[in-house]
């Protein structure tokens, strides 16, 4: 599924990501980044890969091959690969592979994720907060929402 | 007849299963005329859906075989059990093996004419006979011993003074015990403990605690090192470690890198969790009327840092170096305000006296410290079931908020989500009155929950929990009524009768105790910290152990996760401490007795490696400095000598002038003109003429970037140049190196800054210089770089199974890491005993 901008609303964006890099944002600075939520439970965790933006493209086919020759195992009817941000499009060619490849029945579905990111709060003026380094600096979360894709590919 | 001996009926049989099994049947070509007409001696055209259809035939039938003859090989139900569940005595013990295996295993046991146990057998049998009477006298009146500190532990009474002094003999002992019981029941002697198991709460006010000896029968073993309350059930599963005044569970016996790996790291594949008991680690309580003068102490104890407003009002807990009076490193720790006038200091047992003294020599302008080390102790956690694995064991009385807290996050799986300041607190209840650890219903919280769980942090309760826990009445009290099992059994069984099915022993209030508990994430490390009462830790570590897929770990399981994600392992990762520096000369004697026992032509020749730089140094023709460590001194030496030199002369540095051998002034003190002076002068180092004070290394702690590096003039001080060049510490910056070439580090690897000429080479390398078929070429020459070039050493290095290549946690200089960071960040590392370079790129880290 191709998610199509207008022009216009696309060279707002890329002026927006021009004019600011990721950790300057206008209200605070972003220290660290949180990961996306995930709850335990078993059957999941066994059958699930996220896909990294630095994740090698063949490792990811090596490994959802591993997962699916597994998968009875688990009883489980399908993997699911999950990609967010800039390694959907990785994920998506993943599934490529698979549906053309190897026949498998892949189901692509979107998803809005949300995420919390570690933002520095307004400092004391009394503070010295120029020898002070980030770790010691008193921080709040705020909730970013990111698109992303989960695959399922059917055994 | 030949030499083969003729099979009985039974091995024939046996033999024609196995044959049956592996026999693969393939499919037999169609019988009918038209089909044999198909077939010529060319071989002939196939039809597709046929052509498929036979080798999924062929396929299934391979399956199938390799099925059968897997089945056909077993022969011992416990052969078919999981590495991890086997034991070795479930051959002939059958309670060893799980329960629906069990009647398999005795029909087995049987078959094979075994003489089969269902448990061990009376230990007094064993020793009625073969005695003295001296023999007999001694063994009896042992357990006479026993019998006694039973008695008196179940009568609440606290042990003799007499029974325990390590002078007396057995024979007082019993004495003291029967003495005491006697006036007890005169009514002389007062009850002194709250409880029949004997806990106690063993405080130190502004004195060291005394030892809690646990069981009379293992007091003696605890004389030089004392246990930790887990330390039976640690020592039949792991390795211990005799150090810093404790026995500590260094490593399970069984293999478990990978599984640490896996489970311990914060990633989306853990489904488990490590625990440790890490009650060695040293609690203080330090309290003050005064909040100032708390404030200026903690201030000084952590370099300004525990006091800031981020640790002090919000609570976060403070995880970073501790300093002595003198402004010297010692060592991590971490610190937790309670309140403005209250804090909870946990530091490593290498240091703890030497911080406790410091702190206790204040006593008079009010500061009270209460030595906590037997009083609280705590469990590290590690993995994303951790936090659901405390929430099947811990149970609370009352609603409180901490408590929904936690029941709300203890399905998420990843720590990393949570808030940094996530600290759940309550009053929990006997993990034991559940008869099994059982799961919370699930509850899937939003990113919107954790917002609120931040902004929402109640912290009049959790301070009030932790208030609890740190005032010796308070924890005395949690004690009280504490239970044998043998009464929880029993409550147990009178619960059977009620027609009202319980998984857990209902808790009677005023009667049965509560114990505070706290767990906190610890933002740094990645871990969940438990703090409890001393005693309590037994009960929850027993019933924490039953969960499936909790594993124990030990230090170096600690080690390993901490190298994995980069941060610095105590003592090992210090060497800027005299901790760390006296750990890394122990080692270095290990390893060099290891080499020196290998014979000569096995053992790996350090002083005749070629190739290993430009120009060798006259008294390195091989490996240079120290080959079984990491050799700061030579690297303090090397790098202000080299500093010296390249502010004393206009031109290149030499190696050295071949006209001349080394030379002396008139005050006879080595001249420093070349790079070989230099490195002669490390030699007068080793050779005892200078000597070296403080340690070689100092720990720049804060980024890069920022790092003002000072001038230093070497010939300006009271001492001679060569005395100072020796006695100035090296700053360095603790970095993590990852490989970007094929290979891995090894402990004490070298690591070289890379020479002006040779950058545009490694940069090609770095980008990606591949051979005609495609592949990267690893093995072309690279060039080699000085012995000046040497920068630091990585204290600990391996293959990074996260992050598939080669990665080492070391410490290069902070002078030359800066001319670096402004340029890129490349470095080269050389294992020990080899000549082979390989390009890494570097990332600082900060602690």
């Amino acid at each position: 599924m191709i998610i199509a901008l207008d022009p216009e609303a696309r060279k707002q964006r890329l002026q927006d990501s021009d004019s600011r890099p990721m950790s300057e944002t206008n209200n605070g600075r972003i220290i660290a980044k949180h990961p996306s939520l995930k709850v335990l439970s078993h059957k999941q965790i066994k059958t699930t890969i996220y896909i990294k933006s630095k994740t090698p493209y063949i490792s990811a086919l090596k490994r959802v091959s591993k997962f699916l020759s597994q998968l009875p195992r688990h009883g489980a009817e399908y993997v699911t690969i999950m990609g967010m941000g800039k390694a959907v499009e990785k994920t998506l060619s993943v599934g490529c592979h698979f549906q053309e490849e190897k026949g498998k029945r892949v189901v692509v579905l979107t998803q809005t994720v949300a995420l919390l990111d570690d933002i520095l709060t307004e400092q004391d003026p009394g503070e010295s907060a120029e020898d002070m380094e980030d770790d010691d600096k008193e921080t709040v979360l705020r909730k970013r929402t990111v698109s992303g894709v989960e695959l399922r590919i059917y055994y | 007849m030949s030499g083969k001996k003729l099979k009985n009926k039974n091995q024939l049989f046996k033999r024609q299963k196995v044959i049956d099994a592996r026999t693969i049947r393939t499919e037999a070509l169609s019988s009918t005329p038209k089909a044999a007409n198909e077939l010529s001696e060319s071989g002939s055209m196939l039809k597709v859906p046929e052509f498929m259809l036979s080798r999924e035939f062929e396929v299934k039938q391979l399956q199938h075989a390799i099925h059968k003859s897997k089945s056909v090989s077993s022969t011992r139900v416990f052969q078919s059990l999981p590495r991890k569940l086997r034991r070795r005595t479930a051959s002939h013990n059958v309670k060893r093996i799980p329960k629906r295996l069990r009647n398999r295993a005795l029909r087995e046991m049987r078959k094979s004419d075994q003489t089969v146990t269902k448990g061990t057998a009376t230990l007094s049998k064993k020793r009625k006979y073969g005695l003295t009477a001296k023999q007999l006298y001694k063994a009896r009146m042992a357990v006479k011993l026993l019998r006694l500190a039973a008695r008196s532990k179940s009568m609440k009474l606290a042990f003799p003074a007499d029974a325990t002094a390590s002078h007396h003999n057995l024979r007082k002992r019993v004495k003291a015990f029967q003495k005491n019981i006697k006036e007890h029941t005169k009514g002389k002697v007062r009850v002194s403990r709250n409880n029949v198991l004997g806990s106690f709460d063993s405080t130190g006010v502004n004195t060291t605690a005394v030892k809690p000896i646990g069981r009379i029968k293992f007091m003696k073993r605890q004389k030089a090192f004392s246990w930790l309350p887990t330390h039976v059930w640690s020592a039949k599963r792991s390795h211990m470690l005799k150090r810093w005044g404790y026995q500590i569970p260094w490593s399970p016996t069984q293999k478990c890198f990978k599984l640490a790996h896996r489970l311990g790291n914060s990633v989306s594949t853990s489904d488990g969790a490590l625990s440790l008991d890490s009650s060695y680690v040293g609690t203080i309580i330090l309290a003050c009327e005064n909040s100032e003068l708390l404030k200026e102490q903690i201030s000084l104890l952590t370099n300004k840092r525990g006091s800031l407003p981020k640790y002090r009002n919000s609570q976060h807990w403070f995880e970073g170096p501790i300093y002595d009076d003198q402004g010297v490193l010692l060592g991590p720790g971490e610190l937790l305000w309670i309140s403005s006038q209250k804090c909870l200091l946990r530091i490593h047992p290498s240091f703890f006296d030497s911080v406790f003294k410091q702190l206790t020599a204040l006593g008079e302008a009010g500061l009270t410290v209460y030595d906590c080390r037997y009083a609280i102790s705590s469990i590290t956690l590690t993995g994303a079931k951790s936090l659901n694995a405390l929430s099947q064991v811990l149970r609370s009385s009352e609603a409180s908020q901490s408590y929904s807290q936690f029941k709300k996050f203890s399905y998420v799986a990843d720590i990393n989500l949570l808030p940094q300041r996530t600290i759940f607190a309550f009053d929990a209840l006997d993990p034991r009155h559940l008869s099994n650890p059982k799961k919370l219903p699930k509850l899937s919280p939003s990113v919107s929950d954790v917002l609120e769980l931040q902004s929402g942090y109640p912290q009049s309760e959790i301070t009030s929990v932790l208030e609890q826990l740190s005032d010796p009445k308070e924890r005395e009290k949690s004690y009280s009524n504490q239970q044998t099992l043998k009464n929880l059994a029993s409550r147990r069984r009178a619960l059977l009768g009620s027609s009202t099915r319980t998984n857990a022993i209902p808790f009677i209030k005023g009667s049965d105790p509560l114990f505070p508990i706290v767990i906190s994430k610890l933002p740094k490390r990645e871990a969940w910290l438990v703090l409890i009462p001393w005693f309590w830790q037994l009960p929850l570590w027993y019933q924490l152990h039953r969960i499936s897929r909790v594993h124990h770990m030990g230090l170096r399981q600690i080690q390993q996760l901490d190298y994995e994600n980069s941060r610095l392992f105590f003592p090992d990762d210090y060497p800027f401490t005299k901790a760390g520096f006296e750990e890394n000369l122990l080692k270095r004697s290990v390893q060099e007795a290891r080499w020196k026992r290998q014979p000569v032509g096995k053992r790996i020749n350090y002083s005749k490696i070629s190739e290993l730089h430009v120009e060798t140094p006259i008294m390195f023709p091989g490996e240079v400095g120290d080959p079984f460590s990491c050799d700061w001194r030579f690297l303090q030496v090397l790098r202000n000598g080299l500093m010296y030199l390249l502010s004393h002369s206009d031109k290149d540095l030499k190696m050295c002038d071949s006209k001349r051998t080394s030379q002396f002034d008139e005050l006879n003190q080595r001249r420093l003109e070349y790079i070989n002076d230099v490195v002669e002068l490390y030699g007068d180092v080793c050779a005892g003429r200078y000597k070296p004070f403080g340690l070689p290394l100092e720990l720049v702690n804060q980024s890069i970037s920022r790092f003002k590096p000072s001038v230093r003039d070497f010939t300006a001080g009271q001492q001679s140049l060569q005395q100072t060049i020796v006695s100035c510490p090296l700053p360095v910056v603790a970095i993590s190196c990852k490989f970007l070439e094929r290979g891995h580090p090894k402990d004490s690897a070298r690591i070289y800054s890379i020479p002006e000429k040779d950058l545009g080479y490694w940069r090609s390398i770095s980008q990606l210089q591949s051979r005609a078929n495609g592949k990267r070429d690893h093995e072309s020459q690279h060039p080699v770089p000085q012995v000046s070039d040497l920068i630091g050493f990585a204290t600990c290095g391996t293959f990074h199974l996260g992050e598939g290549c080669g990665v080492c946690t070391g410490f290069i200089d902070a002078r030359e890491a800066q001319k670096l960071d402004s340029v890129h960040n490349f470095v080269l590392v050389r294992n020990v005993g080899t000549n082979v370079y390989r390009l890494a790129k570097w990332t600082q880290i900060l602690i």
